[in-house]
């Protein structure tokens, strides 16, 4: 022998585990960021360290002074232009950047105008959002906007808020967010999954289904949501015959599909991102496609599947996302902005939290994230009602109290910073794959 | 090459084949129902209506059940509605007062079991009563489901055939990645993390020629295996070889396969995005069922090819006069050359050889389920854990181990959690070596 067979097999077994190793930690990530505040704290204090003396932004982690901006609202985005979550991102960028224009051509924040700085959040695989994070602190950002994913968010919720920056998410739909301990500088503009739990489901009753199995995506945005609908099919009477997880990055679907079908479901609650033009055809070689059971689809995949499928395959699959309808000349504005839109999911809801940051900016009369965070909750409820930027910013910069009601909703915040009252809305696929409104539903949480 | 092991794959690859034999004579299943009418109650504006529909699943179709009272309690257990179910079983009972008034309260909804008809029996014959909170301005729907459980528990070895069936047609497509693998490595001692990349490499290169040329599904397939067998030369000439030549280590050499594994990826992901992609043919196959086996001739297809490649492989091995000469490097190069074989010419057709297999096996993964440009990432964890756990190096070994693994992953999910099926198979692997540290049919080396 010549070659070091041993040698070999040893390196190769030991890159292996390390492989191992690396996957288990890349999944573990996101439930760990929660309990590991050191780290996380740690790597925000060292992101932004050159800004700290010129614009007195209070990067420190700890005592958190009440800082003041620099004058200049910058708004960062951490919005998915890459991943399995790509195609929630040119509607929301558009949303920002609609938002801005407007917010600038009424005179900007403070006086002077608002500045946008994008970065990409990508899907949580790989994990590129903390780099992101730290390119939009690294610009003085102060409020930033994203990320689509809740995983993704949670994962750097704590170098945001710690950073004394404003982490407002137009699409995290997570009940995690709820409790978790975010300084008080985390807000969303999207409900919390509750509700969409308990329309769904109560929409599944309504269709007259009795036996509802579930596919859902293991993390923190799949498992809330199929607990949430497991919880509201149950109150409502039916039965949920299998509530079964599939590891995000699985290599194939067959034997979380052959659980779902072995349960003869009457419908099937579809929690996923894109990975569902993999899993539907799965589905139906399982005698479970569109066809032979209900299908129902949440906002992680209802999406224009039009170039992915046949025409016929989702045909009847109801779908439920949250936000309201558009109401005037939203969508030709949007389109305006980004004329290759084809689909506005969470525009609206981006385009709010744009907006909302620039008022309390303005009520606050400055543009450091913890002034920011402290003003938007007041300026989303109770006082006078407003539409539009144009109109609530003389009221805001009267020190009025004031109640901005966006394109997305009310947007009421309630005291974790999340919609207090949302409206979600029921779709239907039709014969060409994409999907059209059927029904809104207004909830409280 | 000893014969036990090759016995052993024989009679597996015979079994496979009688599986594949037995399916051609299906018939196809009829397409289930989609369960029992809807009935659509109408909404009323400003008004929450507790509705629903009763329906008995113990016929087929099922028929509505008329005539059962329902009543709706609120919190404080008063009765503010109550209404018989109407002839197609649909039931509304109106709310008092306004919707918003009545959002956030929390009310009971309960059946009359008195009221039932002979020979409607409840599902969950305890489950009279639902307590629901009412969070929306919408209409509440409440089931009681009537008829026999759709869901009986069944036995985990009634699920087996069907599991077992789909481990196997994954197993067949880890093995063409991984004989790929194990012959590269058997060769030239190279452990190379970037053969998933070559999985996926093929994967891509088919979608190209179907999508972007709009070319047949088979013929992108085709051109891709080829395409993937130049890339595989190409490789070893421009990186591998003048690494051998210059002597590098072997952990080197790893390391770089590392870097060209993430090169690749980040490259594929640059031409092809993050989404997944479906062939433009074939996608979504309606299934036929024999016995409690579900499957689709698409399956068979990918497994028939797959299959017929392995046998076709592994014959070239152990009776052209090439396979014979690989299997001597793989032995021993010094040796071989002495011997007057063309080692470079050997290396050259193995990693033609194997990034084709490589190819292959992405192009019928890519088929049967879709795929991004992480796919052959994503499986390049399995296809070592079946190399290790066949052996190292062997042929054979690459084939029992890839079976071990596929089917193992599909059936361990009949008792663990299927979030849990990738770290079962895993821990196989572990147990494995732990007992037999050369994996099942590799060689024992000596120590020391």
């Amino acid at each position: 022998m010549i070659r070091p067979m041993r040698t070999a097999r040893l390196a190769a077994a030991t890159a292996a585990a390390a492989l191992v190793l690396a996957s288990c930690a890349q999944d573990a990530e996101t439930p760990d960021a929660a309990e590991e505040p050191d780290a996380t704290s740690e790597s925000s204090e060292e992101t932004p360290p050159e800004e700290t003396e010129s614009s007195g932004e209070p990067t420190e982690s700890e005592p958190m002074p009440e800082g003041k901006g620099d004058g200049e609202l910058v708004v960062g985005y951490l919005l998915p232009t890459t991943g399995d979550l790509a195609f929630l991102g040119p509607p929301e960028i558009a949303g920002v950047n609609m938002a801005v224009e407007e917010i600038n051509a009424a005179g900007g924040v403070l006086g002077k105008p608002v500045k946008i700085v994008p970065a990409d959040s990508g899907d949580g695989t790989p994990a590129i959002a903390p780099a992101e994070v730290d390119k939009l602190l690294g610009k003085d950002s102060d409020v930033i906007i994203g990320a689509a994913s809740s995983s993704v968010s949670l994962s750097v919720i704590d170098k945001i808020v710690n950073a004394g920056v404003v982490h407002f998410s137009p699409a995290n739909t997570s009940t995690a967010f709820d409790t978790y301990e975010d300084k008080d500088l985390y807000f969303r503009t999207a409900p919390s999954d509750v509700l969409q739990g308990a329309v769904l489901a109560n929409e599944v009753v309504k269709d007259g289904f009795k036996n509802v199995a579930i596919l859902a995506r293991q993390d923190s945005y799949g498992e809330a949501l199929a607990d949430e609908t497991a919880k509201g099919l149950e109150a409502g009477g039916a039965t949920v015959a299998t509530k079964t997880l599939y590891a995000a990055d699985a290599s194939n679907y067959t034997a979380e599909v052959n659980q779902v079908a072995a349960t003869n479901p009457d419908a099937i609650v579809l929690i996923a991102f894109n990975e569902t033009t993999k899993i539907i055809p799965q589905l139906i070689a399982k005698g479970a496609g569109p066809e032979d059971v209900q299908i129902y689809f949440v906002d992680g995949n209802t999406a224009d599947y039009s170039e992915d499928f046949d025409p016929g395959t989702l045909e009847g699959v109801k779908a439920t996302y949250p936000g309201a309808e558009l109401t005037g000349d939203f969508r030709e504005r949007l389109l305006e902005t980004d004329p290759k839109l084809k689909e506005f999911t969470y525009g609206p809801e981006t385009y709010d939290a744009a907006i909302m940051s620039a008022l309390a900016a303005e009520a606050a009369k400055d543009d450091a994230g913890v002034s920011i965070g402290a003003k938007l909750i007041e300026i989303s409820e109770g006082g006078t009602k407003c539409m539009t930027f144009e109109e609530c910013l003389p009221m805001a910069q009267a020190g009025e109290d004031i109640d901005y009601d966006g394109v997305s909703g009310p947007v009421d915040l309630n005291d974790t910073g999340s919609p207090s009252k949302a409206t979600i809305g029921i779709f239907e696929y039709s014969a060409d794959n994409t999907f059209e409104n059927i029904d809104y539903i207004t909830g409280v949480i | 090459m000893r014969v036990r092991p090759s016995g052993i794959a024989a009679l597996l690859l015979a079994v496979m084949f009688a599986m594949l034999s037995t399916a051609g004579t299906a018939a196809a299943a009829a397409p289930k129902d989609k369960g029992c009418p809807t009935v659509r109650i109408p909404e009323r504006d400003d008004v929450i209506s507790v509705v629903g529909q009763l329906n008995d699943t113990s016929t087929t179709p099922c028929t509505p059940v008329e005539g059962v009272t329902i009543i709706v309690e609120d919190a404080e257990g008063t009765v503010v509605g109550q209404a018989p179910s109407e002839a197609d079983g649909t039931f509304a009972i109106p709310l008092p007062g306004a919707a918003i008034d009545n959002l956030g309260t929390t009310i009971t909804v309960k059946l009359d079991e008195d009221t039932l008809p002979e020979g409607s029996v409840l599902t969950d014959k305890k489950k009279l009563s639902n307590t629901v909170e009412i969070k929306t301005d919408g209409n509440l729907a409440i089931t009681f489901p009537i008829g026999p459980d759709p869901n009986p528990d069944t036995a985990w070895y009634q699920q087996l055939p069907q599991n077992l069936v789909d481990g196997l047609k994954f197993s067949l497509l880890l093995a063409l990645a991984a004989l790929g693998l194990s012959m590269i490595f058997g060769t030239t001692g190279l452990t190379n993390f970037a053969h998933g990349e070559l999985v996926t490499f093929g994967a891509l290169v088919a979608y190209g020629f179907d999508s972007g040329l709009g070319l047949p599904v088979i013929v992108a397939g085709l051109i891709a295996v080829v395409i993937s067998g130049l890339f595989g030369w190409s490789q070893d000439l421009a990186l591998w070889k003048p690494l051998r030549n210059k002597g590098t280590g072997l952990i080197a050499m790893m390391i770089v396969s590392i870097g060209l594994s993430i090169f690749l990826r980040s490259v594929f992901q640059y031409f092809a995005g993050g989404d997944n992609h479906n062939f433009s043919e074939y996608a979504t196959p309606e299934p036929f069922q024999i016995g409690s086996v579900l499957l689709t001739t698409k399956d068979l297809v990918v497994s028939g090819i797959a299959l017929l490649v392995l046998v076709a492989v592994i014959l070239a091995l152990q009776k052209t006069r090439i396979g014979k000469a690989t299997r001597a490097v793989a032995d021993n190069p010094a040796l071989s050359s002495s011997t007057g074989i063309n080692v470079d010419h050997v290396i050259s057709v193995v990693w033609i050889g194997g990034t084709a297999l490589a190819g292959l096996s992405g192009f019928l993964l890519g088929l049967t389920q879709g795929f991004d440009f992480q796919l052959g990432f994503k499986i390049l964890l399995l296809v070592f854990a079946a190399v290790v756990l066949g052996g190292l190096g062997t042929i054979w070994g690459a084939l029992l181990g890839s079976l071990v693994i596929g089917v193992f992953i599909e059936v361990s999910t009949l008792v663990i959690p299927a979030e849990l099926k990738f770290a079962g198979a895993l821990a196989v692997l572990v147990v494995v070596l732990l007992i037999r540290p050369q994996g099942l049919l590799g060689r024992a080396e000596r120590v020391g």
